[in-house]
């Protein structure tokens, strides 16, 4: 049968289309295509000259030539000289086409059994220290033999292993295999850069050598890495790099991808952080070097935090222009508004052979225990101060339907607080109705909070411990004594330091993780003491602290504690369901031995909103852990706001509250 | 008459004491200028006048020849088309002057050339001829330059007073862009040409583009530059222009696939077809007589979509479409033989007959896949319809007062309030033992 043929005259920077380029003039969609969306010129010669503006519009250009000469059925072959000029384009496209085969096939699970048990074994030998468990295997043997791929698996899944396995068996094959890689690039946030080197020592039992780009780094220190001439085998193995670096790196990154030797697996950790961040900046640079690279990884345990347009930017990285997803991010999020939108369907099956996730479910770990909660009755002083508020406050929501008509009166009480605490605190012992009176304001909104003021001014003389406290003291004591070890869990920064001293003054010494405790640099002093000294110090056998008091907001997100301790203890939490989860993973995770039972304690001050807080935190983590292990992609925004449900949370209190004050 | 005589003629006239003055934005301000009684006979009629530009244009395309404005048949030429070119004000307006005579005030260069009262000129010799009177006069303004001292300032002025606020009578719709092309081809940028038609700088832009869309169309058909066969199809430029305007770029979320510019060039050439079917199909009876507002079924932006926005339906509409009208394309006959067996018929008919032979031929197949569609889309839609109509009662009821006393002390009210909690009662009924049955 007859055909076109495909050339490039790359100093007119044109394609030129010769054979029987009659099949396109006459017809009239491929035609006019060419003639109005290629600007094609017909030449009389009977050859079609598709011009490309730039040399970035090359690739793209082919592309559409290519999709359309398909559409219509247009038989097409290229020419020697366009496969050798356009080497790059044919091989990641013939890639695409062989490593897309392979994924589809694991995910079918139609495994080359001997192929698997080679890769087993290569692991086996070349990750000496760390077994992975079946599951992990299976995610590993998907990344090495895709190539490029995504694993959305839960928190504590142990994504840095796979990641490790599926490295070493590409690094130890032959050098001239294509898909042979040496080196891994780390782009994450500065948190994750600890635990990415620590479990390179736990895997391959030596330290890694690797060099971090990001935090206090200075632009010399990452030029001489990414610019090195030195030999391949003495450049650090692992690079570690923030987001926010890497629009700032774009041209040294590119060329330290490019190096003739350096053979680069790329992974993009906690990889939602990428989407949308910054006006898109991040998204692009990243998006940018995705051609450069010669493996591809993209880690998250939450692919789709607020709507299905969240993985777009994760498949273009892993992908790069083979549009994997059929849909554009218009019709994403168009998508994402209704669960019964037949897209999805096809959504998931074009996205599935492609991505690898564990449930937490498949990780077999062992049982947890929630304990009951421990009520604590507050002190009379406490109880006073508390009472008032939730009359106050509480009482107002009630009489205010409208929650954030009620919110705004509060704010603004707070903020004529603030101005007054600001230049003399004395002023904090005045009633606002004062304040109004002097401005002339009639305002019936007020709450007259003098008297509490008061007596809040006078808390510690009157009740130096709070009761909160003291249980505390005895559940810790009472674990330490059992040797174990515990992490205790805070929300007010104040009250984590406050715990902290009261501990210590009764003999318990700890260490607090918050916000404040800076993450490991190369450029910090020695004294310092960094989030990753504290935990690497919990670990120890002969260490001084046996209690770690933390904030989730700070560090919810990678650092994990399942090796030295298995009591949390909650004494403080808000609605924020998804960082109340991810706290509770840092001890139950990957990793713990059979039988070991991870515990879960939580103080609450009884008659208050504690109690509310954790009937909500119950259902929200119900109804999030269903569907996580339910459905293969969860689309979490979708089905309920876990973070803000403000409404709900506040309906919660005030039911709760009237419930109460009703009984009594 | 030769220009130096016009020229000498004028240059004389502005020594004599004017009939009266007139506000005009000249030169960057606003000046009075004197307005003179100017014998008809010195006046040359403006061809490139936006208004008759379709059928000049079209004129010069088919005959090869520029029409010359002082001689005798180039005039009859032109009055010709500026009667044409709007039948009905022209009657107006000739009624006006037979009784009233000349009341707006015309504007001409200095060697005569007419730039606001073209259409006014041919009317007062008209009405001259039927009343027999000699000399005829027209009030117009005369400028100090002629068309070649600064034809952009001219062109300007022409456009600020036939196509801006001044723009008495609505022109035909296809002048307009035909304005804005050539404004661009004489250096004028967007914002310029916006200023003069009193129209934004985006408006402008967008004439332009529906410009490129006629102008495409006439080159694929082989009419190119015979903008007489436009006539009337405006509407469906606009809307294929802001279809595609919209769907480029892939950034819209009415389309529910993943189409590209191929799909992109697929739609514009349906459309196409739809525009030469349709506004050649001549008037219709009976019921299959069709809206000729359906082809926007084929790719409107609205939230009940088109067949362009549902993947299969476009699939089908396309595959059927191209089937079978490249089959009728392929056996039209080209301009070249229609010409050469009419040789008589000017270009203009015979291009008007080739597309209302093609229309018919293709009138059927294009009905059809039309209602088959339509019938297509309409069965999605109705798929989402319940949520839809549940959405639209709850926001009724959310929005009714249940504080007043209408509301809580009218019987009638209750006795409402607790049919439709029945009804929802056995809605969910319905509901849960469908779920059991199917589980």
């Amino acid at each position: 049968m007859s055909s076109v043929e495909l050339n490039i005259d790359e100093d007119r920077n044109e394609f030129i289309i010769t054979g029987d380029t009659e099949a396109i003039l006459n017809n009239r969609r491929a035609k006019y295509f060419f003639q109005d969306f290629l600007k094609s010129s017909f030449l009389e010669n009977g050859q079609i000259s598709v011009p490309y503006r730039e040399e970035k519009e090359k690739d793209n250009t082919l592309k559409k030539i290519q999709t359309v000469l398909r559409k219509y059925k247009i038989e097409q072959t290229d020419s020697a000289e366009i496969k050798e000029v356009l080497d790059h384009y044919y091989r990641e496209l013939e890639n695409f086409e062989l490593f897309s085969a392979k994924a589809r096939g694991i995910w079918n699970n139609d495994l080359d059994v001997a192929e698997f048990q080679a890769f087993k074994d290569s692991v086996h030998r070349h990750l000496p220290a760390r077994t992975l468990y079946p599951k992990q295997f299976l995610a590993a043997f998907h990344l090495a033999f895709s190539q490029n791929s995504c694993n959305f698996s839960v928190p504590g899944a142990g994504k840095t292993s796979v990641v490790y396995g599926a490295y070493t068996y590409l690094k130890n094959l032959p050098k001239d295999n294509p898909k042979y890689v040496n080196k891994l690039l780390i782009i994450g946030p500065l948190s994750s850069f600890g635990p990415w080197e620590d479990e390179y020592k736990e895997c391959f039992g030596r330290e890694a050598n690797s060099k971090r780009l990001s935090g206090g780094v200075g632009k010399d220190e990452r030029e001489n890495h990414l610019l090195s001439i030195e030999p391949i085998d003495d450049t650090p193995e692992l690079t570690l790099m923030s987001y926010q670096s890497v629009s700032f790196n774009l041209e040294n990154l590119r060329y330290f991808l490019e190096r003739e030797d350096n053979k680069v697996m790329v992974v993009l950790d906690e990889a939602h952080k990428i989407k949308n961040v910054d006006g898109g900046v991040w998204a692009e640079s990243v998006l940018g070097l995705a051609k450069y690279c010669n493996s591809r990884v993209v880690l998250t345990g939450t692919p789709v935090p607020n709507g299905y347009e969240d993985i777009y930017n994760l498949y273009e990285f892993i992908w790069p222009d083979k549009d994997v997803i059929n849909f554009n991010v218009f019709q994403l999020k168009d998508m994402s508004e209704n669960r019964f939108d037949p897209r999805i369907e096809r959504l998931v099956n074009d996205i599935s052979p492609f991505f690898i996730r564990i449930k937490k479910s498949d990780l077999g770990l062992p049982p947890i225990e929630d304990h009951e909660p421990d009520y604590i009755q507050m002190g009379p002083v406490q109880r006073e101060i508390y009472d008032f508020i939730e009359n106050q406050y509480i009482g107002y929501f009630e009489e205010n339907e409208n929650v954030l008509a009620a919110t705004a009166e509060l704010t603004k009480a707070r903020f004529i607080r603030l101005m007054q605490a600001a230049t003399n605190p004395d002023l904090l012992r005045q009633p606002l109705e004062y304040f109004f009176a002097e401005q002339g304001i009639q305002d019936d909104l007020y709450i007259d909070d003098s008297e509490v003021i008061n007596k809040i001014l006078r808390y510690k003389e009157l009740e130096p411990v709070p009761k909160k406290f003291e249980l505390v003291k005895n559940k810790v004591k009472e674990l330490i004594q059992s040797n174990e070890k515990v992490i205790l869990w805070g929300t007010f920064i104040r009250n984590i330091k406050n715990l902290q001293k009261y501990l210590a003054a009764n003999d318990i010494l700890s260490e607090v993780l918050i916000g404040e405790v800076p993450v490991e640099r190369d450029d910090l002093p020695e004294e310092i003491i960094t989030r990753e000294k504290i935990i690497r110090r919990f670990h120890q056998e002969d260490c001084p602290f046996k209690v770690i008091i933390a904030n989730p907001f700070a560090v919810a997100e990678s650092i994990s504690l399942h090796k030295a301790c298995h009591h949390a203890i909650y004494f403080e939490r808000t609605f924020n369901a998804a960082n109340f989860i991810q706290s509770k993973d840092r001890i139950h995770r990957v990793g713990l031995e059979p039988g070991v039972v991870t515990h879960y304690h939580y103080l609450l001050s009884e008659n208050s909103v504690d109690e509310t807080i954790h009937r909500r935190l119950i259902e929200k983590e119900t109804r999030m852990l269903e569907l996580l292990e339910s459905q293969e992609i969860p689309l979490i925004s979708q089905n309920m706001n876990f973070d803000v449900d403000l409404e709900n949370d506040i309906k919660a209190i005030i039911r709760d509250y009237v419930r109460r004050t009703t009984k009594a | 008459m030769d220009k130096q005589s016009r020229v000498k003629y004028f240059d004389k006239l502005k020594s004599k004491e004017p009939y009266s003055h007139k506000d005009i934005y000249y030169k960057g301000k606003k000046r009075k200028l004197p307005v003179y009684e100017i014998d008809l006979d010195y006046l040359v009629y403006n061809q490139w006048n936006g208004r008759i530009a379709s059928l000049v244009k079209s004129h010069f395309k088919e005959t090869g020849f520029e029409i010359d404005a002082t001689d005798q048949k180039g005039i009859e030429l032109i009055e010709k088309f500026l009667w044409r070119s709007n039948k009905s004000a022209n009657e107006i307006t000739k009624k006006s002057i037979f009784d009233q005579g000349q009341n707006e005030y015309g504007i001409v260069t200095r060697e005569g050339v007419v730039i606001d009262g073209n259409r006014r000129s041919m009317i007062l010799r008209k009405v001259a001829q039927e009343k027999k009177e000699s000399p005829v006069y027209f009030l117009g303004v005369v400028l100090d330059e002629s068309l070649d001292d600064d034809p952009k300032e001219i062109m300007r002025l022409e456009t600020t007073y036939q196509m801006g606020e001044d723009a008495k009578v609505d022109y035909n719709a296809i002048e307009k862009y035909l304005k804005c092309k050539d404004l661009i081809s004489y250096r004028f940028n967007e914002k310029e040409i916006g200023k003069m038609m009193g129209d934004s700088e985006a408006k402008v832009k967008e004439y332009l583009s529906i410009m490129n869309l006629m102008d495409d169309y006439l080159d694929k058909l082989g009419y190119s530059g015979i903008y007489t066969r436009l006539d009337k199809t405006e509407g469906a430029f606009v809307d294929l222009n802001n279809y595609l305007n919209r769907y480029t770029g892939n950034k819209s979320k009415i389309i529910q696939w993943n189409y590209d510019e191929s799909d992109l060039n697929e739609l514009k050439l349906i459309y196409f077809d739809y525009i030469r079917g349709i506004y050649n199909r001549g008037k219709q009876t009976g019921s299959d007589s069709g809206d000729s507002k359906d082809y926007r079924f084929i790719g409107q932006t609205s939230k009940k979509g088109s067949f362009f926005s549902k993947e299969d339906v476009w699939n089908k509409f396309r595959d059927s479409h191209f089937e079978n009208v490249d089959a009728i394309n392929a056996e039209e006959p080209s301009i070249e033989k229609d010409r050469a067996e009419n040789p008589g018929m000017s270009l203009d008919d015979l291009l008007k007959q080739r597309d209302v032979r093609w229309a018919k031929k293709t009138d059927a197949q294009l009905k059809r896949n039309m209602g088959l569609s339509r019938e297509a889309l309409d069965n999605i839609n109705k798929q989402n319809a319940p949520l839809e109509l549940l959405e639209g009662a709850k926001a009724k009821l959310d929005s009714l007062n249940t504080e007043v006393k209408a509301f809580l002390e009218d019987e009638d009210v209750y006795k409402m309030v607790r049919e439709i909690n029945n009804m929802t009662y056995e809605f969910t009924n319905l509901i849960k033992v469908h779920k059991k049955k199917s589980s």
